[in-house]
């Protein structure tokens, strides 16, 4: 038997037929602890992706103090805002709004594959419950003061408002360039010790609470691998 | 190469010509070898598809062929022998020497034009009423990028309490700002008369439909999202990552200020791939038509077979979009549109991917309904 001392190179890469078969784990045990997540699939083809909703009370206060103020002024003041926000650590993560149904959102995830990186990536779209929508001023305000330094550092470690490639409406997208950074670490230490890993449970409690998703430890012990002839 | 021979016996000269030329190229040697030759010489076209043409050259010491004023004398691709006789008939011969340069497509491709009338929706709050604005949009921009006059044009007529983020629509679709102009255009507007009339709104903006699009460093930061991705397609993303910040913004520069040198210095290198590869990775492409719900399809697909075969647009098509591919006894369903025009199904997919992309480094396709008329 190879050593421990003896280890392929890991891939930090998801072919799609590894994705489905994690994405449909996830969703066993998902439905288990009745956390919400479900498969959309995408007619004939077998393309689709994992999908969960949720109902938050109001994070974000921006919409109170910017009424009547057109939307482009949002977009420009918000990076300045949130730098602000961190250099003086004032703010809490959220604040709580009156209770008359303004402050009460709906989170839509969305985890889809990316045939071009290989790797699933992680949109979302809000909106209150009267309809409107979030803006990325909203989003960015919602996000964790210790996330947003990170964040603001690497234009391409951002969040970006981009069309939906299945459904053509705007969502917000957690730029996938880092992924590698992160899974990999984790996917060696994993391979090292013999572990089977998951990859959508490694990616998803990684990325997911960046943009307030978050993922219970069960998964971490309860959803296994999808048994593929070539992981030893 | 140029050989001029002269014969004083016929009072001729022979020019040969054996690379491309221009009819003024062809003449300077004329001119070198008939110096003093008398005042007027006669300019004879032909080729083996023309007769004969006659057309008078002003002579002198400078001949100068009005030959040049015939289609193919100015048709560069073009090669031919010039004679001078006795009469001073100049005969030319033309022969079609080679094919359009691949270059000359890439030149094509980057200063595609289509004429568009701005017309601002009824219902907008205006203070006079709003003339309709004309402007040539480039096929490979962005329309947010290219109508800052269309802003300032309706602008004139409207309050600033009535003006939020613009926006367009055509025939009540809003239109998608981060596609490429030319991608709307092909998609919805093809067989119509030109311009293509286009709405303007700034008031309702679509949040379910359409992007926002506040200021520049959006559109850049969606230009070279793509350019990345169509790098990590085709070269798992090792030539985009090799380059410097420097480069990359010469290729947004490049799009931005219509400086097509500017952007392909930098872009040829997306273009490179490993000899013995015969292609890229794999194809960066999406197909686009209207009648789904779905955006566009977007797959993995290899330029070059197992066997080393080239690719071709028709077998993309197969794997992708079967219906598009025409069959045998059937009248063609669809157009399948590339900068609008519809190319050879046999075109290998690794030539269109170098030749026809956008700056974005995707090839777009659109599959429209053929025309019923």
């Amino acid at each position: 038997m190879s050593s421990d001392t003896d280890l392929a190179p890991v891939s930090c890469y998801l072919d799609e037929e590894t994705f489905r078969l994690s994405c449909q784990l996830f969703i066993q045990h998902s439905s288990s602890i009745k956390d919400g997540w479900s498969w959309v699939q995408e007619n004939a083809s077998l393309e689709g992706y994992m999908t969960k909703t949720v109902v938050v009370a109001g994070k974000t206060a921006l919409d109170h103090c910017r009424n009547g103020h057109s939307h482009l002024e949002h977009e420009a003041d918000a990076m300045s805002v949130v730098e602000q926000q961190v250099d003086d650590e004032e703010e809490a993560p959220g604040q709580q709004l009156e209770a008359d149904g303004h402050g009460v959102m709906r989170y839509e995830y969305h985890v889809l594959y990316s045939c071009s990186y290989q790797i699933p990536v992680l949109y979302f779209r809000a909106s209150m419950l009267n309809g409107r929508s979030l803006s990325l001023a909203d989003v960015w305000n919602s996000v964790h003061p210790s996330y947003i330094k990170r964040l603001l550092q690497e234009p391409w470690d951002t969040i970006t408002q981009q069309e939906h490639p299945l459904l053509g409406q705007p969502f917000f997208v957690l730029h996938p360039c880092r992924t590698e950074e992160f899974m990999r670490p984790a996917l060696e230490t994993a391979h090292a010790q013999r572990k089977k890993v998951n990859y959508i449970v490694t990616w998803l409690s990684v990325v997911g609470p960046v943009v307030g998703l978050d993922i219970p430890l069960s998964y971490a012990t309860a959803v296994g691998a999808p048994s593929l002839p070539d992981l030893c | 190469m140029w050989r001029a021979q002269r014969n004083d016996q016929h009072n001729s000269v022979k020019v040969a010509v054996t690379h491309i030329a221009t009819a003024e190229l062809a003449n300077a040697q004329v001119k070198s070898c008939c110096s003093g030759k008398g005042s007027r010489a006669r300019c004879v076209v032909s080729s083996p598809t023309r007769r004969a043409d006659n057309r008078a050259c002003s002579g002198g010491s400078g001949i100068r062929c009005l030959g040049a004023s015939a289609p193919f004398c100015r048709e560069r691709r073009r090669v031919g022998r010039w004679f001078v006789n006795r009469s001073h008939h100049l005969c030319v011969t033309w022969r079609q020497e080679r094919m359009a340069d691949d270059k000359d497509v890439l030149r094509d491709v980057w200063f595609g034009r289509i004429p568009a009338c701005f017309t601002l929706y009824q219902d907008e709050i205006t203070e006079r009423e709003a003339e309709p604005f004309y402007l040539l949009l480039p096929r490979v921009s962005y329309l947010t990028l290219v109508t800052d006059k269309v802003k300032k044009h309706f602008l004139k007529v409207m309050k600033a309490e009535d003006v939020e983020e613009m926006w367009f629509e055509y025939e009540g679709t809003p239109l998608k700002w981060h596609y490429p102009i030319g991608v709307l255009f092909d998609l919805h507007a093809s067989n119509t008369a030109l311009p293509w009339s286009v709405t303007v709104h700034f008031k309702n903006f679509p949040e379910r439909d359409l992007l926002h699009c506040p200021s520049n460093s959006v559109i850049e930061a969606h230009f070279m999202s793509s350019i990345k991705e169509a790098d990590a397609l085709k070269h798992k993303g090792q030539v985009i990552n090799d380059m410097q910040k420097k480069d990359h913004k010469q290729l947004w520069m490049g799009l931005q200020n219509d400086k097509f040198d500017q952007f392909w210095a930098m872009n040829r290198k997306l273009m490179e791939y490993p000899t013995e590869e015969g292609g890229f990775r794999y194809i960066p492409f999406r197909v686009y038509q209207t009648t789904s719900d779905r955006p566009f399809i977007q797959r993995l697909f290899r330029p070059m077979s197992q066997e080393g075969c080239h690719q071709t647009l028709g077998d993309l098509l197969k794997e992708v979009f079967p219906a598009a591919i025409p069959q045998d006894d059937e009248p063609k369903r669809y157009q399948v549109v590339i900068h609008g025009i519809e190319p050879m199904l046999e075109t290998p997919i690794q030539w269109l991917s170098e030749h026809l992309s956008h700056p974005d480094n995707f090839l777009h396709i659109s599959i429209i309904p053929s025309p019923s008329d």
